[in-house]
């Protein structure tokens, strides 16, 4: 059992505008998911107005997806989301990963559900640049781990990280062509690579710990959210990946929602009812590490059965 | 003639027998291949279900064919069925603000209404015996059935997908799939409310379905329609072959819309969704909404909030139980499905997951008319109900199946290609050049998961009725059944279709003939007998069941501008005629003085319907100018254009208007078409279409008088008619006696003025016809007793006003109203007739103009507390008037 840790994050989103806005109705994918290998022990979403109606349900991939409605005129609107979430290093499933990765293509493994993720989505096109890209990745035979881990570093090494380089409409292609992004973009055209190879490729959306350089103290609100791509494997598992980073997702990785791209599970969209001629959002997110979690430990496995 | 089911004809010639002569040789398409006859047998004998309608048929001939056509436009022109081709109509809302309702700020908006269509109907009913209905309706049911439980499944457990039923591509593929209403169940055993089949006859006589429609499907109210105007026109020989009725349909799906209302509410609120009057099948949504007796609302009428569906009333929220939607699902709900729509309520998805409203057909229930589905039903149908398939699909091949990819492109010339989504043309690739088949090749290559082949099958074909006699032309047909509690009930009837020579996909765009479908019962010969004649049911709509409190403000807001629309026609219409008299009687007389008022007069034309410049600069010519004012309907403040307002108000709440209103505008319109078409006109023609619009508006003011509840609808519309009435007046004083002219010219424009308000007589008799400025406007103004004065008017909207529920006798509008009242007692017309030295009448000037502001403002304050309109719908992540946003990382 490798050990867990603990994670007090918060992530608040405050738009103000220019001129009242008379009622605002928010979708939002906010509360960190129950996994093999994370609970989210404790979860709460906070409005500034506080909402006339809320509430949170399961969406088609097993999210909780959060809905409100505020009814009071407002000027600024806050939304805060504060989660107590637990994480350990996912297991990976050692004789999956150990397959060539032709046999990941579910229409091989015959598994229907997973199909869903092979298919093209709204946000990610696949194109022959994208299969040309990730063929160098995918020769015949490879085994998954050797493919994804050569995906992610090539990804890593050919993209340039520049925030504010793109935006959310930026498409797969624009990424390929300009070669830079932000982590958004990388978990796109890692999807997208996937599925250029009938793979099933998935978004990830969620939270990364960060550690501060040595010597320097932690700084509250400068984390943002994080995203990063999975694949299926025989099995029905996941192995989850980060681009951004050059890694495989691990215990710092806190999983808030999944979909076929950003746009099944943003953190948060809605509908706002103004006249206001101008509007600021601003976005931020504090992942604070509670240390490792022996009382977890000492607690028995029974925490992480499901 | 008794009810005999005789086959009866005339000997020698007729166009029945030409008919049957001529159709074997006419070819319908470039291919002669044969074709099952819906009237004819292999042997060229009637069928016996068609002998009494080929018997009328045969007696009529083609003048009596031709007339039967002729009766047929007419009678639908009367009754308002309209269709808007797919490429004329708009998805953004329908104009909202004043500003964009021909009010006078806004004579620079270019309003260009929808090219709405008269719908085309042949006469000539398709027959179908009871053995044929026997089979199709089984078939029917059984597919409504099948789907069912297909639809439960994808949106459920999807156990058809994971055994491998359903290729999972096929549906995952489809934007048609909307993940956002997985799980989501309505109440009651069936998931698919309403179903429609398009169905037709190969050339062996097998009934055969191209399609299955279950997004929203239309076309039930223009069968309903159809009904009604064949019904009507048809020669008493027809009835003899009298098929079912359809109301009982209407009736059964009432029900089964309260039977899936969430909540065992008592008297659940049911609502039709349009996406509005711009929508192509408007008519339609309208129609079955009054069928059913239910309000017909847009997006803009409902909101989500405190989790659940409300309907805007004045002033308060009404729940509502059930939503019929006749908008695509994608676009029900901004928030969770397309962010771009403009048709959705934002929460609709939200309240319906909740299961504190039920939309039907389901969120996400287009699903199931993707066609890929088709070769996988007979499977399916052994799986799910143990019955073979009774009502086979066409022949169709799934592309994302290697297999049928490669037989595809192998007999590529012999198919029909249709994409998946449904969203795209049927292609006939038999037709295509060779770059397009070369085109259409790559990209059915590129994405085979999107398309389907159908190899090219021809319909039967049936007797329609053309100027030169009866034809043969392939017909189609829809088909459709709702969910009662027991199981499906299919309309004994249905839309009829008459394909266009050149096509054969059942989406053409290109408008087609409609045709009344007959199922005839078993015993059709005694039909007329029975529970004395089905016809009388057909004809009588089901009585609404609205009231005031359904009114929505958008409604209102349409009434309103019914109201002034009307108003403003009759008033222009007025004028018209006063200065055409005055024109013609100084033509005759020749150069005298008093000729000087006919500019006068012309100028107050331009001035008071605001059609800037007019006869104001001069230069232009008289009587092209005074067609203009008629007829151009694209110039703001015509009469044309006033009319094209009035219709689309009308439009916007034909649920709430007398049938008799489209009579009315039907015989408006006439008159204006025939004045068009006289290019040469001298002026005769145009006082005979004065005339008739004149009347037209009188007609309507009837209906307002005596046919409408006196509901909240019906007082803005008055005073909405009221205040343009005032405003009219008001303005054609300022213009025609502002300015003091010689005595005698102002003697003959008070008469015109007089004759304008229509109490020219009253003004004679009372005064004994000395004209004076002072008594003209005493009898104007001031008189409470002249239904054409001022005072009357703000008497009549005081009224109108203490009759909303909200009046509270001191709210904004009544105040302002209050204060005119007030005003006008108290002024003193007699000091009006005073002149200054440029010949102004100053007092008068600044009461009229002081007049036309208030009543300005009034006009504003009665929009912002009754009309409702909505600030701007925004995307919540997308920042305003900036470009960066923020994003993970």
């Amino acid at each position: 059992m490798t050990p867990s840790r603990r994670y007090n994050i918060e992530h608040k989103t405050t738009y103000t505008y220019s001129d009242d806005v008379g009622a605002s109705y928010g979708r939002g994918y906010l509360r960190p998911r129950d996994l093999p290998w994370q609970r989210c022990l404790s979860h709460r979403v906070i409005t500034r107005p506080s909402a006339a109606d809320s509430s949170i349900g399961v969406d088609v991939y097993g999210n909780n997806d959060l809905y409100f409605h505020v009814t009071t005129s407002h000027r600024k609107l806050e939304v805060i989301s504060q989660s107590l979430v637990e994480v350990r290093r996912p297991a990976i499933d050692a004789k999956a990963v150990s397959l060539p990765w032709e046999r990941a293509r579910p229409a091989n493994a015959g598994d229907a559900d997973a199909v869903d993720f092979v298919l093209p989505s709204p946000r990610v096109d696949v194109t022959d640049e994208v299969r040309r890209y990730a063929e160098v990745s995918f020769p015949p035979g490879r085994t998954i781990e050797a493919a994804i881990m050569d995906l992610t570093h090539r990804i890593f090494t050919d993209f340039t990280y520049k925030s504010g380089s793109t935006t959310v409409t930026t498409r797969v292609s624009d990424v390929l062509t300009d070669r830079e992004g932000v982590c958004q973009d990388f978990a796109h055209l890692a999807v997208a690579c996937l599925r250029s190879l009938g793979l099933a490729g998935r978004y990830v959306s969620g939270y990364l710990a960060t550690t501060p350089p040595p010597g320097k103290a932690r700084m509250v609100g400068v984390d943002a959210s994080h995203a990063w791509a999975a694949i299926w494997m025989p099995g029905d598992t996941w192995l989850a990946f980060d681009p951004t980073n050059d890694q495989l997702a691990d215990e710092r990785y806190a999983t808030v929602a999944w979909g076929r791209d950003y746009g099944d599970v943003p953190p948060l969209r809605g509908v706002i009812f103004t006249d206001a001629k101008t509007s600021e959002m601003e976005v931020a997110v504090d992942v604070e590490p509670l240390g490792m979690d022996t009382e977890a430990d000492a607690a028995g496995n029974s925490l992480f059965d499901r | 003639m008794t009810g005999v089911a005789a086959p009866v004809f005339p000997a020698g010639d007729s166009i029945v027998t030409s008919y049957i002569q001529s159709e074997r040789q006419l070819p319908v398409d470039d291919r002669a291949e044969p074709r099952f006859d819906e009237m004819v047998g292999q042997d060229r004998d009637i069928r016996p279900a068609w002998a009494e309608l080929a018997a009328g048929l045969a007696e009529m001939g083609k003048p009596g064919l031709r007339r039967l056509r002729s009766q047929v436009e007419r009678m639908l022109d009367n009754d308002g069925v309209t269709y808007i081709p797919i490429g004329g109509a708009r998805t953004e809302p329908r104009p909202a603000g004043p500003a964009q309702r021909g009010d006078d700020e806004a004579a620079a908006v270019d309003v260009k209404p929808a090219p709405r269509e008269r719908w085309r109907l042949d006469p000539v009913p398709l027959i179908l015996d009871a053995p044929d209905w026997a089979e199709l309706e089984a078939g029917l049911l059984q597919r409504a059935t099948l789907l069912d439980l297909i639809l439960t499944d994808i949106y459920g457990p999807r156990t058809l997908i994971r055994r491998g039923f359903i290729p999972p591509a096929l549906i995952f593929g489809s934007d048609a799939y909307l993940r956002p209403a997985h799980g989501m169940r309505i109440p009651g055993s069936h998931q698919l409310f309403f179903y429609a089949a398009d169905v037709f006859r190969t050339p062996e006589g097998a009934f055969t379905a191209l399609g299955d429609r279950t997004q929203a499907p239309s076309g039930a109210g223009y069968a309903m329609a159809d009904r009604r105007v064949v019904t009507r026109v048809s020669p008493e020989v027809f009835r003899r072959s009298a098929p079912h009725g359809l109301s009982g349909f209407f009736r059964t799906f009432r029900n089964a819309l309260q039977s899936v209302a969430p909540r065992a509410a008592e008297d659940p609120r049911v609502v039709v969704l349009s996406p509005g009057t711009q929508s192509e099948t408007a008519f339609d949504q309208a129609y079955v909404a009054s069928m059913l007796g239910l309000p017909l609302v847009e997006a803009v009428d409902l909101t989500v909030r405190e989790g659940r569906l409300w309907m805007r009333a004045l002033g308060r929220y009404e729940p509502v139980d059930v939503v019929l939607r006749r908008v695509d699902a994608g676009y029900t709900d901004p928030l969770d499905l397309r962010s771009d729509s403009q048709l959705g309520v934002v929460g609709l998805l939200q309240a319906a997951r909740r299961g504190s409203v039920t939309v039907v057909n389901t969120i996400g229930s287009g699903i199931l008319e993707n066609p890929g589905l088709l070769p996988y039903l007979p499977v399916l149908s052994e799986a799910l109900l143990a019955e073979p398939l009774k009502l086979p699909s066409v022949s169709t091949f799934w592309c994302g199946e290697a297999v049928s990819l490669s037989h595809v492109l192998a007999n590529f010339a012999e198919m029909v290609m249709r994409p998946t989504d449904g969203t795209g043309r049927s292609i006939i690739v038999g037709r295509l050049d060779a770059a397009e088949v070369a085109d259409l090749r790559s990209r059915i290559s590129a994405e085979p998961q999107r398309w389907v082949g159908q190899p090219f099958a021809p319909f039967s074909v049936a007797p329609v009725g053309t100027p030169e006699g009866l034809a043969a032309r392939q017909v189609g047909q829809r088909l459709f059944a709702v969910a009662d509690q027991s199981g499906y009930v299919a309309m004994p009837g249905g839309l009829g279709r008459v394909l266009p020579l050149d096509q054969q996909s059942e989406r053409s765009h290109s408008m087609s003939e409609a045709k009344d479908i007959w199922v005839r019962s078993g015993q059709a010969a005694l039909a007329g007998d029975r529970d004395s004649a089905p016809w009388l049911a057909d004809t009588s709509a089901l009585t609404s069941a609205r009231s005031s409190a359904t009114t929505s403000p958008r409604a209102l807001e349409d009434l309103f501008w019914f109201g002034r629309y009307t108003e403003r026609v009759e008033d222009l219409t007025r004028l018209l005629i006063a200065t055409r008299d005055r024109i013609d009687e100084f033509r005759q007389r020749g150069a005298v003085p008093e000729a000087d008022l006919v500019p006068v007069l012309l100028a107050t034309v331009t001035h008071s319907s605001a059609t800037y410049p007019g006869f104001v600069n001069g230069g232009v010519g008289v009587l092209p100018e005074m067609r203009s004012l008629v007829l151009d309907r694209y110039r703001m403040g015509t009469v044309a254009q006033s009319l094209a307002g009035l219709t689309e108000a009308a439009n916007g709440v034909r649920d709430q208007l007398s049938g008799d209103t489209w009579l009315v505008l039907a015989g408006v319109d006439r008159a204006l078409a025939e004045l068009s078409r006289d290019q040469y006109d001298q002026g005769s023609m145009l006082q005979a279409t004065h005339a008739s619009i004149l009347s037209g508006t009188l007609a309507l003011s009837g209906l307002a008088a005596e046919n409408m509840i006196r509901d909240h609808g019906w007082r803005l519309m008055d005073i909405g008619r009221r205040l343009e009435r005032s405003l009219q007046l008001v303005s054609v004083l300022r213009w025609t006696l502002g300015r003091a002219q010689s005595p005698a010219v102002d003697s003959l424009l008070i008469e015109s003025v007089l004759q304008f308000a229509e109490s020219i007589l009253t003004y004679r008799r009372r005064y004994r016809g000395r004209t004076q400025i002072g008594t003209v406007l005493e009898l104007l103004l001031l008189d409470v007793g002249n239904p054409r004065s001022l005072a009357y008017q703000l008497q009549a909207m005081g009224a109108d006003l203490k009759a909303l529920p909200d009046a509270s006798g001191t709210s904004l509008p009544e105040r302002l109203l209050e204060e005119q009242v007030a005003r006008v007692r108290r002024c003193n017309v007699t000091e009006f007739d005073q002149a200054g030295p440029e010949g102004e009448r100053t007092d008068l000037l600044k009461f009229l103009g002081d007049t036309h502001e208030a009543l300005s403002s009034l006009a504003e304050a009665i929009a912002a507390q009754h009309f409702w309109h909505p600030a701007k719908m925004r995307q919540l992540d997308r920042p305003i008037g900036q470009r960066r946003d923020r994003r993970p990382a």
